[in-house]
């Protein structure tokens, strides 16, 4: 088992606290998403739109009862795990660092890390992170974007399709392709008002607070020193750059769905008087295997915390556990209040709408079962 | 009409897989109570925008938009109670919609590619297709047949879980295009929501 120090303890206590203040919104916020606006200065909202900055860039560190929170995989599965409990939606909504600040932390040189998170530190700021393209999805490699060399700037020209945040962000990475083949995709950081970047809200069953968009990008002129890596090898920069900068937070996607699960049976407990003893009994399961995914969502942030050579697969196995148990739970949750449960228990009915969000995010279950397997092919996981 | 009367399943079961969620539930709704809502256990409807609106003693839950057009969620308690035929009708409306959703998914893999080949050829893909398929044959083979009462209410609660599980693993296939609330993602969502409104029991 693996259980959380007393300096993780304080931050989930904390960032429970937080979000559960927070969810009093989580239906408003998914009627109109814009309505974030409005909570930029609770504390939850607060803590997201500043977490994680490097300690090079930041004169004011998150100190919670004296402890310093800097990020790393076991912080961002805790603070996940906790929205998740709340309102999944209003994590995602929220402005912040988020899935860019991995990449511009891994990939980014210095000017262009003080340019990123300078500005996160400044203000709120919405980021966005754009690798998936339409009709391909979790085929990277056939990326059609494109990133041409035009003088002193960079012509990107392409489409990406559920981009979480485009239309609020000011800035974010865009991958795109620079010539043919496997070490051919480069990452870009992009302010989204050059003239040519238009971001269009897709509708969803849920998680609507994230409003993910299609973007388009005609000939958006950008500054040759946005690009990323270029200081890095190619083998370090691009898709293998993004690869393990979504393996780093996959954990924490897979810790949204614990707390969904969480979320739906807490809701259980909290609004279905007088259980019987079977029913007990029922919860008390569905508590112990929501234990059993979490603790695997731990290992793979542990495993992130060590650069552990198996964090792919580990990471893997914990996304496609969660998304599974999320979807199982949310389910079940609703026979606790028969007929109409949907109907009378909106919130309740949210989960079970979020849930299914999960799936997709960073990759379906399919990618991760082939992610899995070569862990194991290759020796990384499950090893004596 | 009473709750034994055979409706016309074949046609409801069509008329979901072909013509969508909104035209079969008119039509279900034309059979037992003709245009007239009818509630599930708990007092509980999700019905199309002109159906509700004879209602006069109903509460309004909220909307749900499907495809441009709105469905009403309504509680009238005085009008709780379970019909066999109009249950065992909205099992194959539900089943129909499945198929529907098959269809799509066989179409949508068979145009995507994966390093050149469609997904469709994919055997991991192909495994989860049948294992939806499956499912769907086993709530067939069960509703093939039956007449209004063969099956009592948590028969039919079961069945009505199992197409939503079959949907699930067809959903899954779609990746983030089964998930946005203008594709099949959300017909899926309100076929779910009916399920909800007319099986399972009453709260206690």
């Amino acid at each position: 088992m693996i259980e959380l120090n007393e300096r993780q303890s304080v931050l989930r206590a904390h960032v429970r606290e937080w979000a559960q203040e927070l969810a009093k919104w989580a239906l408003d916020l998914e009627r109109t998403p814009d309505m974030v606006h409005e909570l930029l200065d609770l504390p939850g909202i607060r803590f997201l739109a500043r977490n994680p900055i490097p300690e090079e860039y930041d004169d004011e560190p998150i100190t919670l009862d004296g402890h310093p929170f800097r990020g790393g995989g076991v912080e961002r599965v805790t603070i996940c795990e906790e929205f998740g409990a709340a309102d999944a939606g209003m994590l995602l909504a929220a402005p912040g660092p988020s899935m860019s600040g991995v990449l511009v932390s891994q990939l980014g040189d210095k000017a262009q890390q003080e340019l990123f998170f300078g500005r996160i530190a400044e203000r709120p700021t919405w980021t966005f992170f754009a690798l998936t393209e339409p009709e391909r999805g979790s085929d990277a490699g056939a990326m059609q974007t494109t990133l041409t060399q035009k003088g002193d700037r960079l012509l990107l020209n392409g489409a990406k399709r559920f981009i979480g945040n485009a239309i609020r962000a000011d800035l974010g990475v865009i991958f795109a392709r620079v010539r043919p083949g496997p070490l051919g995709v480069a990452a870009v950081l992009a302010d989204t008002g050059h003239p040519g970047f238009v971001a269009t809200p897709i509708p969803t069953v849920g998680l609507c607070g994230n409003q993910v968009t299609d973007v388009r990008f005609s000939s958006v002129e950008i500054p040759a020193d946005r690009l990323l890596g270029a200081h890095l090898s190619p083998s370090r920069r691009g898709l293998l750059g993004a690869v393990r900068g979504l393996n780093q937070l996959r954990p924490g996607v897979a810790a949204l769905g614990v707390g969904i699960a969480r979320g739906a049976c807490d809701y259980v407990r909290a609004h279905r008087r007088a259980l019987t003893a079977w029913e007990h009994a029922e919860l008390d399961g569905i508590g112990l295997r929501i234990e059993g995914v979490r603790q695997l969502v731990l290992r793979a942030a542990v495993a992130s915390d060590n650069d552990d050579p198996g964090l792919g697969p580990l990471a893997s196995a914990a996304k496609s556990r969660a998304a599974g148990l999320a979807e199982e739970v949310t389910l079940k949750s609703l026979g606790f209040f028969g007929a109409g449960a949907r109907q009378e228990h909106p919130l309740l009915d949210k989960f079970v709408r979020d849930a299914r969000g999960i799936e997709y995010m960073e990759g379906t279950r399919n990618i991760h079962h082939l992610n899995v397997f070569q862990g194991i092919s290759q020796g990384k996981i499950v090893r004596q | 009409m009473t709750s034994h009367d055979e409706l016309p399943y074949a046609t409801i079961r069509a008329t979901a897989r072909t013509e969508g969620l909104v035209a079969a539930v008119l039509l279900l709704h034309a059979g037992p109570a003709a245009g007239r809502v009818v509630y599930g256990p708990a007092g509980h409807a999700l019905v199309p925008r002109e159906v509700a609106s004879a209602e006069t003693t109903a509460t309004s839950l909220g909307e749900v938009a499907l495809h441009g057009r709105s469905l009403v969620a309504l509680r009238e308690p005085a009008m709780a109670g379970t019909n066999a035929a109009w249950t065992l009708g909205l099992t194959w409306l539900r089943y129909g919609l499945s198929e529907g959703l098959l269809e799509h998914c066989r179409s949508y893999l068979g145009g995507r590619t994966s390093d050149g080949s469609p997904l469709l050829l994919l055997q991991l893909v192909k495994a989860q297709l049948a294992e939806a398929v499956i499912e769907q044959l086993e709530v067939l083979t069960v509703i093939e047949g039956a007449r209004p009462g063969d099956l009592d209410h948590d028969h039919l609660t079961v069945l009505h879980q199992r197409i939503t599980l079959a949907d699930r693993m067809l959903l899954r296939l779609l990746g983030g295009s089964g998930f946005r609330a203008d594709g099949p993602g959300q017909s899926a969502h309100v076929s779910e929501l009916l399920a909800d409104a007319y099986t399972g029991r009453a709260a206690k």
